[in-house]
């Protein structure tokens, strides 16, 4: 299992164009994913859930790696998260 | 007659459209074996999932990335393992048919994000509803009444048009839209307004009323629809429609001509203000000569996050295209006051007018005024742009902004990037002590755009949204005359362009004032350029400038009044 905490850092948060993005870079593995946000767990795959959570910017969220790649999800979607989910500026 | 509200203006007729989503509920039912229906799913995902691509593309070349975007996510939602396919695909399994059990999850999706008390998350409650529906109707095989493709004038009757469905519009075809739903900051009607097709929106029961095919009359300013006008009605309908079409007749070599000159042979620039690339196709089709203000803020309003760079480079880009090599001034983000961005959170002030608003937040916020800098300025080499700051009241941030703008440019040098580095820095004048100090902001700014509205609301000490004290706000008052004045003049004196962009600019009684007063160039709402050239063609610069002598020594907004009439009346055909 690989944790990690991070803030969001890109204008819009996670909607609409960045959240698409984002659920798109975390399927590229097979790990799951879960993110802590607000005090409750949603699946980091999936749009509806990411939508309904809420996530704006400047939040702190949780993720949790579970799986043979979670060292490699963990990194990847880290850094995509650090430059912006796609959104540039 | 039916009333709505009327949000684009214009007289609007033809055969009644009506768009409806059809009511489906009764083919939701009948089901193949769960293995049919299951292929039927899947099927229909993917032929959503390619038009939503198309349509993205479609979105972004129309009406900009916003727009394209929501498609993407719409996408997203499709691809949902868990919260969308799964649980369809299982009461599939349990013996429903597809479309129902698609139907049932969009459906208690969409109550789930309307429950959520958030602009923004309800925004996204309609996007389930229009996605749930598009995605029914492709696994019936039942086509969406077609908008692409339309083979006579219509006009247009809905409940409301979604982004999917106003991306889709045939523009050539729809002479009028009327709409049950929807206020004048809806999404149609800022589509219809930028299009110029006649709309009334919030329209309760129209649906019901109209009948399919039958001729619909709609008067796009009062907001009056009518069904089944009387004789009289349709003669008055009629009157006003064919004076319409005279006057833009005889407005239409204005329209055409590509210079303004005064009679005298004085040559002005005459240009149009807009709020998106959209908007630009349509100011060059009405004859501007430039834009002189594209309100950059329109990009980050009605929506719940911010315009990425890349989106507002492709905006700019797109813009300049657009003006095919005239100039075009695009004014940094003016936020804060009146206009609101839902995801800048920026909090609630006991006088927004005066507060955080404009240059104060981007200087501020360093970042946002740096990712719209760079967007400009990688757009800049496309063609000629002029990038003005808004709601400067002091020389200091005039400095500031400059330096920010000029490493801005240099760091896009350094990565190689093609950039126009002579492009022209200049400034809004809307702020008394900017007025005051023209003198001094006309050495260090490139050039000048008087805003009318600030400048008058801020130099009277008037709210002109109040009623109270509505009627004290006049851009007629000796006070603001001569600021304006003193601007032109200080720009003149260093021989740096000095445009208006105000709603003072597009006042027929007063530009013959400021002609007189030495201004050169004029920025207007672009369906109004061709009667103000044509007003133009009758003015002669000395008379004007007679007037305004006498209209600076007036000491009473009353003595201006009878010195504008006066003229006025001389300069009529």
């Amino acid at each position: 299992m690989e944790k990690a905490t991070i803030t969001i850092t890109n204008r819009s948060g996670l909607h609409a164009r960045p959240a698409a993005a984002f659920v798109t870079e975390a399927k590229k593995f097979r790990s799951k994913l879960t993110i802590q946000v607000d005090g409750r767990s949603v699946n980091g795959k999936s749009m509806v859930a990411l939508l309904s959570a809420g996530i704006t910017c400047g939040k702190e969220i949780g993720l949790t790696f579970e799986g043979e790649d979670e060292k490699e999800a963990a990194s990847a979607v880290c850094s995509f998260i650090r430059s912006g989910c796609g959104e540039s500026g | 007659m039916e009333q709505g509200v009327g949000v684009s203006a214009g007289i609007g007729f033809g055969p009644v459209l009506k768009y409806l989503r059809a009511d489906l509920s009764s083919r939701l039912q009948c089901a193949g074996t769960p293995g049919q229906e299951a292929q039927k799913l899947a099927d229909a995902i993917e032929e959503l999932k390619r038009e939503n691509v198309r349509l993205a593309k479609k979105a972004a070349r129309q009406a900009g990335e916003q727009e394209s975007g929501i498609f993407e996510a719409h996408n997203a939602i499709l691809e949902d393992e868990e919260e969308v396919l799964a649980p369809i695909q299982e009461q599939i399994a349990a013996g429903k048919s597809a479309a129902q059990a698609a139907s049932d999850r969009f459906r208690e999706l969409e109550e789930a994000m309307g429950g959520v008390k958030d602009e923004c998350i309800g925004a996204r409650a309609a996007d389930f509803r229009d996605l749930g529906e598009r995605l029914v109707r492709q696994i019936l095989g039942v086509d969406a009444p077609s908008l692409e493709r339309l083979e006579e004038d219509v006009v247009l009757v809905a409940r409301d048009l979604s982004p999917s469905d106003t991306v889709m519009l045939d523009l050539v075809h729809i002479k009028g839209l009327v709409c049950e739903e929807g206020g004048p900051a809806s999404h149609t009607a800022i589509l219809a307004k930028a299009m110029g097709i006649p709309a009334v929106v919030g329209c309760k029961g129209i649906l019901a009323r109209a009948e399919q095919g039958r001729q619909l009359w709609l008067d796009g300013d009062s907001g009056e629809v009518f069904l089944q006008p009387t004789e009289e009605e349709k003669a008055a309908l009629q009157k006003r429609a064919e004076k319409q079409r005279r006057r833009r007749e005889t407005l239409e070599v204005y329209r055409k001509k590509q210079t303004t000159l005064t009679r005298d042979g004085d040559c002005v620039r005459l240009s149009a203000n807009i709020a998106g690339p959209q908007e630009c196709a349509l100011a060059v089709e009405n004859g501007c000569e430039g834009i002189g203000l594209f309100r950059s803020e329109f990009l980050y309003m009605n929506r719940p996050d911010l315009p990425g760079e890349e989106e507002q480079f492709r905006a700019y880009v797109r813009t300049l295209e657009l003006a095919r090599g005239r100039p075009v001034t695009i004014r940094t983000l003016d936020i804060g006051g009146d206009k609101a961005v839902p995801a800048m959170g920026l909090p609630a002030e006991a006088n927004p007018f005066l507060g955080y608003r404009a240059i104060r937040v981007c200087l501020d916020r360093e970042e946002l005024f740096r990712t719209q800098l760079r967007a400009l300025y990688r757009a800049s080499a496309k063609g000629r742009l002029r990038i003005m700051f808004p709601m400067i009241s002091r020389l200091e941030e005039l400095r500031q902004a400059k330096q920010i703008a000029r490493q801005t440019a240099e760091e896009l040098a350094r990565r190689g990037v093609e950039i126009d580095a002579r492009v022209q820095l200049g400034m809004m004048m809307e702020v008394p002590s900017a007025a005051v100090l023209a003198d001094e902001f006309a050495r260090e700014a490139d050039f000048f755009s008087i805003g009318t509205n600030d400048l008058t609301q801020y130099t009277l000490a008037v709210d002109r949204g109040n009623p109270l004290v509505g009627p004290l706000y006049s851009h007629c008052q000796p006070a603001v005359v001569r600021l304006i004045a003193g601007i032109i003049r200080a720009a003149a004196r260093r021989g740096i362009p000095c445009c208006m962009c105000g709603e003072a600019a597009g006042d027929s009684r007063f530009i013959p004032l400021l002609l007189g007063l030495g201004l050169k160039e004029f920025s207007v709402s672009s369906p109004r350029i061709p009667e103000i050239r044509r007003l133009f063609s009758r003015l002669d610069g000395q008379g004007c400038a007679e007037l305004a002598r006498r209209a600076l020594k007036a000491s009473t907004e009353q003595e201006i009044q009878t010195l504008l009439n006066a003229a006025a009346d001389a300069a009529l055909p």
